[in-house]
């Protein structure tokens, strides 16, 4: 069973120092496109892992977070194809346009819970897959936006045209967001997020109002997503409609759940797990949703809070050593909730 | 300090409250009981902000709240407790005192996100408190147990403590003590008199007729969402519509 003591032992400083360097090494060690292909999806695909965790803080469960992504997207991609801004102004606004996006969507359906949430965010995202279609004008239609450049800064002459250059421009943007989560976990928002997740009655029977955490949980995450959208359209230099399918959202929601929820780890273990399968599974494509399904129910009922909780121990020594890079498990016995005798 | 007018409630045809009326003076402790259906509950919902009224109003501190959000009540100081185990069971039992404190706290959201001097002091202060309130409800050697863990009747207690922890003027209480043996109760009984006695006035709505005859000076009666009595514990004892109420009418005596 998920005994939290058991990864303990390889989980060193050392370890920990090992990772950092392999993040910032990792073109220089992998010269081939393929790998530094798949680096560069992981740093994106973490950040949005990233952003779909901070939804789940609340205790919703969103399958729009590829419709935001793409509204970040394709925005990004139109005001620096069709305007001509930089791209630091087409991320910058499409980041804020799927957040924006977000707020007004999330101030009504915010009101649905559970099941309820997750079906309309399900249809909320086909609707945005279909708008992305049938919408010429704004999105290119079926043929998507071409002639994407790659990410241009102020300060470097060159644009980042290499898979490598890329990497580190995605690796500050995704330790940029870890930062910024990781301090809105720990300030007083964090709590409110915590208390709203486990009880939404009493939370407002003590002055937290739940609308107002989750609109604003909801607007950080797709804000995030916009980011994400953003450094995937120059990063690919072409985006259509059938990168952001519903499979996305499930995928980035795999993510949280293979790498766990209850640290800011999971989410980018996540990515790293899930989005090189694809690639090994290439031959048994048909198996691959099956696959997928599989996975899914092994973990959650051998590993509910996914493979950080393996690492759980040590990882709270290390992370008030890292000052305080998250927020630690709780502590708590490794029982099931299950094997409790009384639930209540 | 608390003032109902005429509440009235009706779920389709049903008037589970029928035009109530009700006062809680300040520093009182008064009990709202009555039989199975009798309306204790949509009251304290109505007052507490989970239920609109169909006619009424409610007043606190002299300002009119009928219709406010809970979460804007516990700013005003009208805070209630849960009659089931509404808890944040996953967490620890200082954790959930702590989430109580936030109310009070004056941190915004950049300056928490900032991680700024004044949020670490005001965390060092806010958590000072909640262990104060868990000593106050003899719950201090629990503190890092997860809070689904604790017995009943501890979790009763951290229920009262996450209420106490809003700083409220009015705590009100849904059935305190069901489902408690007599010495749970007891304990129960001394919690919430000292909770009295650090000026916080209460109301309990209760099922347990001799927990409310020793612990309220003023006692509400209710049966089919109408007042039918209001006094001290003797008066209510001997009135023959309480009687009545709860012991069915002897039909031989009426005869």
């Amino acid at each position: 069973m998920a005994s939290p003591n058991r990864g303990g032992r390889w989980v060193t400083p050392g370890f920990l120092v090992l990772a950092v360097a392999f993040a910032f090494l990792a073109p220089t060690l992998f010269e081939s496109s393929f790998w530094l292909h798949l680096f560069d999806m992981m740093l994106i695909n973490a950040l949005m892992a990233l952003g779909l965790n901070v939804i789940l803080k609340t205790g919703q469960i969103s399958l729009a977070h590829a419709g935001f992504m793409a509204i970040g997207a394709y925005t990004s991609a139109q005001l620096t194809v069709k305007l001509g801004l930089p791209f630091l102004a087409g991320f910058l606004l499409g980041g804020l346009l799927a957040s924006l996006a977000a707020f007004v969507v999330g101030r009504v359906i915010l009101r649905l819970k559970g099941v309820y949430f997750l079906l309309f965010t399900f249809a909320l995202s086909e609707f945005l897959f279909l708008l992305s279609k049938n919408a010429p004008a704004l999105t290119g239609g079926n043929t998507g936006v071409v002639g994407i450049k790659p990410p241009t800064l102020p300060f470097l002459a060159e644009p980042l045209r290499s898979k490598a250059a890329f990497y580190y421009l995605a690796l500050v943007v995704l330790a940029l967001a870890v930062a910024f989560v990781a301090a809105l976990y720990r300030s007083p928002f964090g709590r409110a997020m915590n208390a709203v997740r486990e009880s939404e009655l009493l939370a407002a029977a003590t002055g937290y109002n739940p609308m107002r955490i989750k609109v604003i949980a909801f607007s950080i995450g797709c804000l995030l997503a916009g980011f994400g959208g953003s450094l995937f359209a120059h990063f690919l230099l072409y985006i259509a409609p059938f990168s952001f399918t519903f499979w996305e959202s499930v995928n980035f929601l795999l993510m949280n759940i293979v790498g766990g929820t209850s640290s800011l780890a999971g989410p980018i273990i996540g990515a790293m797990i899930i989005t090189p399968l694809p690639e090994f599974l290439r031959a048994y494509v048909v198996w691959q949703q099956v696959l997928y399904g599989l996975v899914l129910m092994v973990f959650m009922r051998f590993l509910p809070d996914g493979v950080t909780s393996l690492l759980a121990p040590r990882y709270r020594a290390l992370a008030s050593w890292l000052g305080r890079l998250g927020r630690p498990a709780p502590v708590e016995e490794p029982v099931p909730a299950r094997a409790q005798g009384r639930d209540r | 300090m608390l003032e109902a007018r005429g509440l009235s409630k009706q779920f389709g045809g049903l008037h589970a409250v029928d035009g109530l009326s009700l006062t809680v003076d300040e520093g009182s402790i008064v009990g709202l009981i009555g039989p199975n259906g009798a309306g204790k509950t949509t009251v304290f919902n109505l007052v507490t902000g989970q239920l609109r009224p169909s006619a009424g109003e409610v007043h606190f501190k002299g300002r009119r709240i009928t219709g406010t959000p809970p979460y804007d009540l516990v700013k005003l100081g009208l805070v209630r407790t849960f009659q089931s185990m509404v808890l944040y069971s996953e967490s620890s039992v200082l954790e959930n005192v702590l989430r109580g404190c936030a109310v009070r706290s004056r941190v915004g959201f950049w300056r928490g996100l900032a991680g700024s001097r004044q949020a670490t002091r005001e965390d060092e202060k806010v958590r000072e408190r909640a262990l104060e309130l868990l000593h106050f409800v003899e719950l201090a050697a629990a503190r890092d147990e997860l809070a689904r863990n604790l017995p009943y009747g501890h979790q009763r207690a951290l229920g009262v403590a996450i209420g106490l922890a809003t700083e409220p003027e009015l705590l009100m209480l849904d059935e305190p003590v069901a489902g408690m043996n007599p010495e749970e109760t007891a304990h129960m009984a001394r919690l919430i008199r000292r909770v009295n006695a650090r000026g916080t006035t209460i109301v309990v709505v209760e099922h347990d007729m001799s927990f409310v005859m020793q612990l309220c000076r003023e006692i509400v009666v209710m049966n089919y969402g109408k007042k039918i009595a209001e006094g001290p514990p003797d008066r209510i004892r001997n009135d023959p519509a309480v009687v009545a109420a709860y012991l069915g009418v002897d039909e031989d005596a009426q005869a």
